[in-house]
């Protein structure tokens, strides 16, 4: 095997520039607004005011506690 | 004497590009401090939230938070993330809803059916240098998917990203930091207001404090 000479020193920032096409994880800006939703998607409205208020929530426990 | 232009150039081009921000060592990031998030406001009128924390880690690459790289594009080493970002960001949220003015509480709280209870999935957080001819520019990345739901009903989603550029001539540890903490900045501004803006809709919920 010969030593490195100067041309293999020359040779390596050219290796550099072909290897160097390494892949982006981040994102162009121009591409972020299609990664962002403008509003929510809503699957399932919550119950009305009045049904909500109801089914007790945090009186449960206090009212359970009355009860005894 | 050719020789000894060769083995300068040679040299040289090998040197510059190490000028511009070329690291071999990992690079530590961390969230921002609580008081550089959201402005503090009322706008959360003291309504429950229940914050999961941590989101799940949704990441293409979960072994580290970024790279560094040299003026070839060429990877270097990695930067990390003091907290995971599954962790980082769900806390940052949390600390940003709190600091809006919703009482935020943690996994462990009993249902409550006009609660909300918000969780998550990180899509991405990647911090990484965009490397042009004259400057060095650290980016970050921030990607969110929102769940947003009660026990009286309520099912919503939504998809967040956000990106952090710090442009710099220089890549330094503090630039990569930079990036991280602009970015986790604006995804609690946007989640925050995202997350207002959607409970706003149904004044039922959030108040059975």
């Amino acid at each position: 095997m010969r030593p490195a000479g100067s041309r293999d020193l020359l040779a390596l920032p050219v290796l550099a520039l072909i290897a160097g096409c390494a892949r982006h994880v981040v994102i162009d800006p121009e591409l972020v607004p299609s990664h962002n939703d403008r509003d929510w998607t809503v699957h399932h409205e919550p119950a009305a005011p009045a049904a909500a208020a109801s089914t007790g929530g945090r009186d449960l426990p206090s009212k359970v506690g009355e009860a005894q | 004497m050719t020789r000894d232009l060769l083995l300068a150039a040679g040299v040289t081009s090998l040197a510059l590009p190490c000028a511009s921000g070329c690291a071999f060592v990992p690079v530590d990031v961390q969230p921002p401090p609580t008081q550089e998030l959201n402005a503090a406001s009322n706008v959360g009128r003291g309504r429950d939230v229940v914050v999961e924390i941590p989101f799940e880690d949704q990441r293409n690459d979960r072994g580290r938070c970024g790279t560094q790289k040299n003026a070839y594009n060429m990877e270097t080493a990695d930067v990390r993330c003091s907290v995971a970002p599954a962790e980082w960001v769900a806390h940052a949220l949390a600390t940003g809803l709190q600091r809006a003015g919703f009482h935020v509480l943690t996994a462990g709280a009993p249902p409550v059916p006009s609660r909300a209870r918000v969780h998550g999935e990180v899509t991405q957080f990647f911090v990484e240098p965009k490397v042009n001819a004259l400057t060095f520019d650290p980016e970050a990345d921030i990607g969110v998917r929102l769940v947003v739901e009660t026990p009286s009903g309520l099912l919503a989603e939504r998809r967040f990203y956000f990106k952090a550029t710090e442009v710099s001539l220089v890549g330094t540890e503090d630039n990569f930091q930079a990036a991280a903490s602009t970015a986790t900045r604006e995804a609690v501004d946007g989640m925050v207001s995202a997350v207002v803006a959607l409970l706003d809709r149904y004044p039922q919920l959030g108040g059975a404090r």
